[in-house]
């Protein structure tokens, strides 16, 4: 009993500052998280629209120079209409 | 005017119909026949360089005389093969289902507005990277004036474009990168869309001072009122954007001995637009070249041409 009570304590208090540290984490660290992924995803949506400018019939003077991008951007191409809330990309045969 | 270092390039435009080709051809003849290693390009659509040099010419440059190679850029070809670069690419990158849309994509491009344009500038961007290493002198026959001011903006413009998506991917990349701090994760994460973009922006960035440091841009105008009002505006253009004027050349200038009632007429026409050219383009360095009795479809002609603005290619 004795032998356990130590750990036992040393144990709780452990669990009590995870716990702590969960709470922290909930109000400020997720918050601050979730903040950051939209903005991550914000700024990658942001730089899609400027490669994709002339999908949309805008003049990109650099459509030429940025097409070898399309394999490295397909994929996130495809998250940004999935998210939009689109099966399939409604235009201008750039994905699926 | 005199440089202190003569300059690798030239480009020679003008309005269209003014002769640009014939002292483009007879500029690079010139150079050759002083012992420079020399390169004359053409960029015009409606190639006739090989006309004018009596010889074929195609996408690759070819010796044509002793120091002299030319070339025809050929945007569709060069379009044609860097699309299916990417489309390369791209199918090796993607799946099986998606690859009939990406196709679309990039056949959709290739059409694009542009699209020719930027092949264009790209394969000159090639070629002009080998001045002072490969040829001593290049010289570039132009497409009529609206086009070469655009394509030698170009570069310009593009830099910064490709500098602008560079920080936003910077961004976005930067707002990752404190995601995966948060989780715990150090390690660098390498980017290939950042690498190409600095390769791109890279290699815009060296035509656009070779084209800013390296390069004049002769004019070819003829005696008459249209030409005179074009080479004006190009002038004004050129200032603007920063490049170098070489010289203005006078061409079609109907010789003295040039006789009969119609020819004094002209010329007397002629010695106005000439006053007006002195007077309106005084700050400049004025070449004039005479109008031939024969136009210039053979070697002798040409020879003539040759020795008319041996001048110019003395001065850059």
């Amino acid at each position: 009993m004795n032998g356990d009570g130590g750990p036992a304590v040393r144990g709780g208090w452990r669990d009590r500052l995870r716990t702590l540290a969960g709470w922290h984490d909930e109000l400020f660290v997720a918050k601050w998280r979730s903040g950051l992924q939209r903005e991550a995803r914000r700024q990658e949506d942001d730089f899609l629209a400027l490669l994709l400018l002339s999908s949309y019939g805008i003049d990109d003077p650099a459509a030429f120079h940025t097409l070898p991008l399309t394999a490295e951007m397909i994929e996130s191409f495809h998250r940004w209409h999935q998210r939009e809330g689109h099966d399939r990309f409604p235009a201008g045969g750039v994905c699926c | 005017m005199l440089l202190s270092a003569p300059r690798p390039v030239c480009f020679v435009g003008g309005k269209g119909g003014v002769g640009k080709t014939t002292v483009s051809a007879a500029l690079a003849r010139a150079h050759a026949a002083a012992g420079r290693r020399t390169l004359l390009v053409s960029t015009d659509p409606a190639h006739s360089t090989g006309d004018v040099l009596g010889c074929r010419i195609g996408p690759e440059p070819v010796e044509v005389a002793d120091h002299l190679e030319a070339v025809e850029i050929d945007p569709e070809a060069v379009a044609d093969a860097y699309v299916e670069a990417v489309r390369h690419d791209v199918h090796r990158a993607v799946s099986p289902e998606v690859r009939a849309t990406v196709d679309r994509h990039l056949d959709l491009a290739r059409r694009g507005a542009g699209t020719l344009e930027s092949a264009l500038l790209d394969r000159l961007g090639d070629l002009l990277a080998g001045a002072g290493t490969r040829w001593d002198r290049i010289v570039v026959d132009t497409a009529p004036t609206g086009h070469t001011l655009r394509l030698l903006a170009m570069p310009e413009l593009l830099t910064a474009w490709v500098q602008g998506l560079v920080r936003q991917r910077e961004k976005a990349k930067g707002v990752d990168r404190m995601l995966r701090n948060l989780a715990g994760d150090e390690t660098p994460v390498a980017d290939p869309v950042i690498d190409r973009l600095h390769a791109q922006r890279l290699r815009l960035q060296r035509l656009r001072e070779v084209l800013h440091d390296d390069a004049l841009v002769h004019l070819v105008l003829i005696p008459e009122r249209l030409p005179i009002e074009e080479t004006a505006r190009a002038l004004d253009s050129l200032d603007a954007a920063g490049l170098t004027v070489g010289s203005v050349v006078v061409n079609r200038v109907l010789p003295a001995e040039a006789d009969g009632e119609f020819l004094a007429q002209r010329r007397a026409q002629q010695a106005d637009y000439l006053a007006e050219i002195e007077r309106r383009f005084a700050a400049r360095d004025l070449l004039r070249v005479t109008q031939l009795p024969r136009d210039v479809a053979d070697p002798d002609s040409l020879a003539e041409v040759q020795r008319q603005v041996a001048a110019l290619a003395t001065r850059g």
